[in-house]
């Protein structure tokens, strides 16, 4: 599903490495929690896999190179923080995404999606602006699990009761989860293995 | 491909449309509209006429570049750094897809607040009993394609740089391409000395404003008002031509250029 061997990324030519000698394999089923202290290179590691950032080193998901398009199709990417909607609504966001993996219109997979990350009907066509944290942080997870990719991406989630239902389920149907946070709390016993990275470098 | 850029695009276009200040832009240029009728109502109808598309000339080159300049620095850098274009090449966009989405939402937003004013000024004009005001109609277009260069050129600079950095080099674009026109005006007329030629290969190089034959013959005129006053060299009037066909398709060659230039910025990006 996933092989990361010898990563490293750089963002400013001749500068210190944010993540480096990152070595990790994920195969069907299989989960990873990457953890640290903020500004460790987790996030850097999962921009690595999704392709969003220029590394050295190897990444392939799903036997190709982390960028190809052939493989965003196939893997679920729930991003951190709160400003990542951008003014829209969850459900806008949620129906592009579905409708970018499956390649056309895919509204009800995308419903499904909020429905599965706890998303109420009245709260899917409020703008970002009105949503709280923890509403963002549903989107982000429903976003990872439209569609129900093989390789699920989650940057910094919340611990909702969904989020560990969902890791559990696609574990379950043999997809893989990598999931970087720096509160590892209950994700540790959820995911089994943990990475834990200081200065980008796992120890 | 096509199905897919265009889903983005309606994405995009959702996101431009639900900022407040560009909707507050475009409300308050009908404003401006409206003060600057009731303000020329009342005059002989040669001063009325010189008064009402100054002040449109005025509007549009203002409200226009804010909206251009506004637009074009926020095009990339921005999502970038919320995560929100990561969000969506994550799920499988193309960047080069994204890239045209954004600029394609906001070149839509831009044409069609100009759109709205070129309305309000020929309903203002319809009001005032001076008719259909075909010379304006076709200043806002020249205006349009000044303003979606200086957007574009923003936007290239918005996959490297932040919004004030893109919107700096977008106002140079700007003053650079009204310099040009006006520097090849004089050296047509030989006034720039040793400098003619210069100014000859500046105009062949970069990129040019594109001047409706409203505008140059109010500026020529010298009623132009503060958005296209006469152009003096030591005093001298310098008649400045219209733009022919061949400025506004340079104009169109480059706004291309920094469609390109987004595009290519885009690559390699970190999101």
């Amino acid at each position: 599903m996933l092989d990361v061997r010898d990563l490293e990324v750089v963002y400013q030519r001749g500068g210190e490495p944010a993540a480096r000698d990152v070595t990790l394999t994920l195969g069907p089923g299989d989960a990873v929690l990457l953890t640290g202290e903020h500004g460790s290179g987790k996030t850097s590691v999962l921009r690595a896999v999704l392709g969003l950032v220029v590394a050295s080193g190897e990444v392939t998901v799903l036997g190709r190179p982390a960028a190809s398009p052939e493989v965003a199709a196939r893997r679920g990417y729930g991003p951190q923080g709160r400003a990542f909607m951008e003014g829209h609504t969850p459900r806008q966001l949620v129906h592009l995404v579905a409708a970018l993996r499956m390649g056309r219109s895919a509204a009800d997979i995308a419903d499904e999606a909020l429905e599965r990350a706890g998303i109420p009907h009245e709260r899917r066509r409020v703008t970002a602006r009105s949503l709280d944290v923890e509403e963002i942080r549903r989107v982000a997870l429903a976003c990872a699990i439209a569609t129900d990719p093989d390789l699920i991406v989650l940057d910094d989630p919340w611990e909702f009761p969904e989020t560990a239902l969902e890791i559990e389920r696609a574990r379950a149907r043999g997809a893989a989860v990598l999931v970087a946070t720096d509160e590892a709390g209950g994700f540790t016993s959820l995911l089994g293995r943990t990475i834990t990275l200081v200065e980008g470098a796992p120890t | 491909m096509i199905g897919r850029l265009m889903r983005l695009t309606g994405y995009e276009l959702a996101g431009v449309l639900r900022r407040r200040w560009v909707w507050t832009v475009v409300v308050l240029g009908i404003v401006v509209i409206a003060i600057a009728a009731v303000t020329v109502s009342g005059k002989a109808p040669s001063a009325q006429s010189d008064d009402f598309r100054a002040t449109a000339a005025s509007l549009l080159l203002v409200g226009g570049l804010t909206l251009a300049l506004c637009l074009g620095a926020t095009t990339i850098f921005t999502g970038g750094i919320t995560g929100g274009l990561g969000a969506l090449v994550g799920a499988g966009a193309r960047r080069s897809e994204v890239t045209l989405a954004r600029v394609a939402a906001r070149l839509a937003t831009l044409v069609v607040a100009l759109a709205t004013w070129c309305a309000a000024l020929q309903v203002a004009s319809l009001a005032l009993g001076r008719g259909w005001d075909g010379p304006l109609a076709v200043h806002v277009a020249a205006g349009a394609e000044t303003h979606a260069a200086v957007m574009l050129a923003a936007a290239a600079v918005s996959t490297v740089l932040g919004p004030a950095v893109s919107a700096i080099v977008g106002l140079i674009v700007h003053v650079t391409a009204q310099a040009v026109v006006n520097l090849e005006a004089a050296a047509d007329l030989g006034r720039l000395g040793s400098s003619d030629q210069l100014a000859h290969v500046a105009y062949n190089l970069l990129p040019r404003s594109v001047s409706s034959p409203m505008i140059v013959e109010l500026q020529n005129r010298g009623s132009g008002g503060p958005a296209a006053p006469q152009f003096e060299i030591n005093s001298i009037p310098i008649p400045l031509p219209a733009a022919g066909i061949g400025t506004v398709l340079w104009t169109l060659f480059w706004c291309l250029i920094f469609g390109m230039l987004c595009v290519r910025g885009m690559r390699n990006r970190t999101l």
